[in-house]
């Protein structure tokens, strides 16, 4: 890339500053400051020596760089990288089972004719206000019965049941032209033919962003592990970072702070590499919604 | 008591004493079996079932042992989690358990008596060697013995040396009492120019076990002894609360009342002069290099005993294959693990030997007084109930001492809440 | 929707049958076992007893649903999720709009970049482990906030520990947390009204602020409906929050209904109380939404 571009690029970015403007970019910048402030504090604490953690006074900033707690957080005697994997893996299970079941179910709901398609689709929509909180009680009760009790595929299972994917992608697909299809159909293809080779390519954007949206959410999810999981081996993160605070005590700040700074890494990385792709799918969800 | 309940006692009774008739028949060394064992996850626990798994493959080399680690924050979590193991795929033959638990599955029946199998073992007897008889009491529930222990815990309190030294005081006594603790506490407490505290002369335990002795020095508890009532109107409980808040707010020897604060973070950061901790926050104190610390007895007042948590090993009634997991208990709890336990510095060893040798007591100063709790040492109530028990006293204890809320209420709400839990506890 | 077949005849009729069958149900059993069924148990298990130990179960009929309604701490518990539902969707509808509006105007990317990545990581992160850095944050000793307060001389604040506080506290963290996905949102709302509508305001002689709240409000009202019924649904739910920042505390101060719910299940070890408060919840966000969507759509005829 010569310069010129460069440069051109970046005059680009930074114009269209009018005047008028500037008290109130500055008062936006302070605020976004103020916003990452925690996060800042967070890193700041991961850098201190573990026997420092509590010394004041606490910095936003790293003062010093130490990364004793990172490699104790990373050591044999803490699953940290475990609970990673496991993260992951459920994460990985949730998205594949969620777009599966809802691009299916959406494909039902808005390109096949049959009795009571309207009551059964608004009956599934009921499900959205039962809360998750609640439903984790009987599942418990009912997993400790068949021994779907901390496995992974019993904590992906609920993320899969998913009536708002289905909601989203059922209407994508109502806007999508039907030309292909019923042609297709013309010439004798099947439901299922027609759904793999001529619906699901054109879900493209809808099945990244609902693949986003329920990678994140299984990512970040509390509740679910923290009822359904129980041993050391299967933790998740978000749970697993928590049951460390218990564990390694009060001392070891700086460890917990190392530990849930690399759990935020990853988001972070993906974010500043994918940010525009990302806010625009929530917000197309959103708006639509 | 109900039919149900006698039925399932006397089953459980006369599967004991047939045990007990039994010769013990050592399993065959070249046995292929599983066995599954349920425990706490710590890399403590972690690296002394590796040991024990290493030494037991040795005479056992066809047997696979497949842990199971939960973690115990909070206790009944723990037990909630055993119940469900229980009669399902990967059903534990041994579990470890506390004296927090021990009445809870006592009361269930789930597990075997461990005496008939110490009697029928002639290396069986061997196990108890060393170990101060008090502390079985940590294990027993109804006279009945199911677990061997592993090890224990005990609060003592902490103290910096330095500080002492700075404000020229004399180091406590073992027999120090409250108002000598509060003199302490006064003249250990730092100010600078500003008004502002840099140094506290106690930090008040977040916690449960920790802040326990204070009741037990002054001969009440929030239950009665029986454990089935709520205890709270006993003057002395209240007269202890009242002290604890005095620190805080009228002497302002004390920080702020936090829950579930150790207070090893700031005795090491030299924010709190004195802290009342377990054993097992000396390596924390290790890694940061602490020299100036020493230990001491809690302050008595109308008393001077100490807490006990102790926790053991037992045999599931579930378990298909009883004889082969006494042999790994006695890799879990014997002297080979003592040993292994003393060095990692967390939790006490029941034996006498591995918890006085003097590389264990080097560290902090007078760490003589960790074993010489365990004469002295009391376990306190715990229902079936008891992390319900613990959370509502927790409550409303953390209400009180933050200034949320005056002596009178705290003590009328926090009776009335924990009848009520009582009242409910099927035993 | 979509025009039927020419001919709606039988064998093209059932053969749709049989496919959106086989295509409902991986998804539709999956709602039905995960969503549905869970529901249907909660109502069944309110009118039981479980011991969890040696599953024996009792009927005991409306005796749960008694001891919940009889608990003072059910109470104190329905109380602040309402407080902090109140607090927590104004508080974050109403920043989000207006940083929406704020936002509503060019701005060279770079800053949109940087804007765009303060104001909506702390969505993306887990609310878990935000909370375990906000605990310390809020810590009355060795806090930054108390450090910072003492260091200009004000006096230091119970962030969780002063009943008074504690809830406010979990609130600000909550807002701080989400408002950045309803600025976006309504961000994308205002930006998709037609340029037109506001270009003819303008020339009707309509001021900035006039239009805004004549033209602009009503138009993304639909939007604003969204927001506001998200996060009252979202906010009944609250727990992982609060349950590692305060633990419920001090007191009950910030237990919410759904703690409540867990305490009785987990910690008391009695499920059917635990079940009937979940049922209590459950009426009440269907009761809420349905008035919220009722009053909403009231409102936006009007």
């Amino acid at each position: 890339m010569d310069d010129a571009t460069l440069s051109s690029r970046l005059l680009r970015a930074v114009s269209v500053v009018h005047w008028r403007n500037v008290p109130l970019m500055i008062i936006l910048l302070i605020g976004a400051l103020l916003m990452i402030m925690p996060f800042l504090w967070m890193a700041a604490a991961s850098f201190r020596p573990i026997g420092e953690s509590y010394r004041l006074p606490p910095s936003i900033l790293p003062d010093r760089w130490d990364f004793a707690a990172y490699s104790e957080a990373l050591s044999s005697g803490v699953p940290f990288l475990r609970m990673y994997w496991n993260s992951f893996v459920v994460a990985a299970i949730s998205t594949v089972g969620a777009l599966v079941s809802s691009a299916m179910a959406a494909f039902a709901f808005s390109r096949l004719e049959f009795r009571s398609r309207d009551k059964l689709f608004l009956f599934m929509l009921l499900g959205l206000m039962v809360p998750p909180a609640l439903v984790l009680i009987p599942l418990y009760f009912g997993y400790a019965r068949v021994g779907l009790l901390d496995t992974h595929i019993g904590l992906a299972l609920p993320a899969m049941a998913s009536p708002f994917g289905v909601f989203m992608m059922r209407q994508f697909m109502l806007n999508q032209p039907k030309a292909l299809e019923e042609a297709a159909l013309l010439d004798g293809a099947s439901y299922f033919q027609i759904f793999m080779r001529i619906t699901l390519p054109q879900m493209g954007p809808a099945l990244a962003t609902l693949g986003i949206i329920t990678f994140i959410g299984s990512w970040n999810n509390f509740v679910s592990p923290f009822v359904l999981i129980t041993s050391w081996d299967k933790m998740t993160l978000p749970v697993g970072i928590v049951a460390l605070q218990g564990v390694l005590g009060s001392a070891r700040l700086s460890v917990i702070m190392a530990a849930a700074t690399m759990s935020i890494l990853p988001l972070l990385l993906v974010f500043l590499v994918a940010q525009r792709f990302i806010v625009e799918s929530i917000t197309m969800s959103g708006v639509k919604g | 008591m109900d039919r149900r309940k006698f039925v399932l006692l006397s089953a459980g009774s006369l599967g004991a004493m047939s045990l007990a008739g039994r010769v013990m028949a050592a399993p065959a060394a070249d046995i292929t079996a599983t066995l599954n064992v349920f425990r706490p996850a710590s890399d403590t626990d972690i690296q002394l079932t590796d040991a024990a798994i290493a030494r037991f493959k040795a005479k056992f080399p066809n047997v696979t042992v497949a842990p199971q680690y939960v973690p115990t924050n909070p206790w009944g979590e723990y037990i909630n989690q055993l119940m469900n193991s229980l009669g399902g795929p990967s059903s534990p033959d041994i579990a470890m358990m506390a004296t927090e638990g021990v009445s809870t599955l006592g009361s269930r029946n789930v597990l075997r008596d461990i005496m008939s199998f110490v009697e029928a073992d002639p290396s069986g007897q061997a196990l108890f060697d060393g170990i101060e008889p008090n502390l079985m009491n940590g294990l027993r529930y109804n006279d009945t013995l199911s677990y061997i222990p592993n090890e224990w815990n005990t609060v003592v309190t902490y103290y910096n040396t330095k500080a002492f030294e700075d404000a020229g005081i004399e180091p406590p006594a073992a027999d120090w009492d409250w108002d000598k603790f509060l003199e302490i506490a006064k003249a250990l407490t730092v100010t600078d120019a500003s008004g502002n505290i840099t140094r506290y002369g106690y930090i008040i335990p977040g916690g449960q076990f920790a802040l326990n002795p204070w009741f037990l020095n002054n001969g009440t508890d929030r239950l009665t002894p029986d454990g089935r009532e709520s205890n709270v109107r006993d003057p002395r409980f209240r007269e202890t609360l009242e002290f604890l808040h005095a620190l805080i707010f009228e002497h302002k020897v004390a920080p702020t009342f936090v829950r579930n604060e150790q207070g090893v973070g700031p005795f090491i950061a030299g924010q709190a002069a004195i802290f009342a901790g377990t054993h097992g926050r000396i390596p924390e104190m290790i890694s940061a290099d602490f020299q100036t610390v020493a230990v001491q007895y809690f302050p008595r007042k109308t008393d001077q005993v100490a807490i006990m948590g102790v926790g053991g090993f037992g045999i599931t009634q579930a378990s298909a294959n009883p004889d082969l997991a006494w042999e790994f208990i006695k890799e879990l709890t014997g002297k080979e693990n003592s040993e292994a336990l003393a060095k990692l510095m967390r939790a006490l060893p029941p034996q006498r030997e591995a918890a006085t040798s003097p590389e264990y007591v080097a560290y902090p100063k007078n760490s003589e007084i960790f074993y010489g709790s365990a004469p002295i040492a009391r376990a306190i109530a715990q229902p079936p109930n008891f992390s319900e028990v613990e959370t509502i006293t927790m409550r409303h204890i953390e209400a009180y001492l933050t200034g949320n809320r005056q002596i009178d209420e705290t003590i009328e709400a926090l009776d009335s809440e924990l009848s009520r839990a009582m009242a409910r506890v099927r035993w | 929707m979509s025009a039927p077949a020419p001919s709606k005849s039988a064998p093209l009729a059932r053969a749709q049958t049989i496919a959106a069958f086989w295509f409902l149900l991986p998804g539709y059993g999956l709602y039905l076992l995960f969503v549905l069924l869970p529901a249907l148990a909660t109502m069944a298990f309110s009118l039981l007893y479980l011991d969890r130990y040696t599953w024996t179960v009792d009927f005991v009929g409306l005796d749960n649903i008694l001891y919940v309604v009889t608990d003072g701490r059910f109470w104190t518990s329905f109380l602040n999720t309402f407080y902090f539902v109140a607090l927590a969707a104004i508080g974050n509808v109403a920043l989000g709009l207006v940083f929406a509006v704020l936002l509503d105007r060019a701005l060279p990317k770079a800053l949109l970049y940087v804007l765009r990545l303060a104001y909506f990581l702390p969505v993306l992160v887990s609310t878990a482990l935000v909370s375990l850095v906000w605990q310390f944050i809020y810590s009355s000793d060795l806090g930054i906030l108390n450090y910072y307060l003492n260091a200009i001389g004000l006096p230091r604040i119970g962030w969780l520990s002063d009943e008074r506080v504690a809830m406010v506290s979990v609130v600000i963290m909550d807002v701080w947390k989400h408002f950045g996905f309803f600025m976006i949102i309504l961000l994308a709302a205002l930006q998709s009204i037609p340029r037109e509508v506001t270009e003819a305001a303008e020339i009707d002689g309509a001021g900035a602020f006039e239009t805004f709240v004549y033209i602009k409000i009503p138009m993304v009202a639909p939007v604003i409906l969204f927001c506001v019924t998200y996060a009252t649904i979202g906010g009944l739910q609250m727990f992982e929050s609060v349950r590692i920042l305060t633990g419920g505390g001090p007191g009950d101060a910030t237990t919410s209904m759904v703690m409540y719910m867990y305490e009785q299940t987990f910690g008391a070890s009695d499920v059917g109380v635990g079940s009937a408060a979940a049922l209590i919840l459950l009426i009440t966000i269907v009761l809420v939404t349905l008035v919220q969507l009722r009053l909403g759509r009231r409102g936006m005829e009007g």
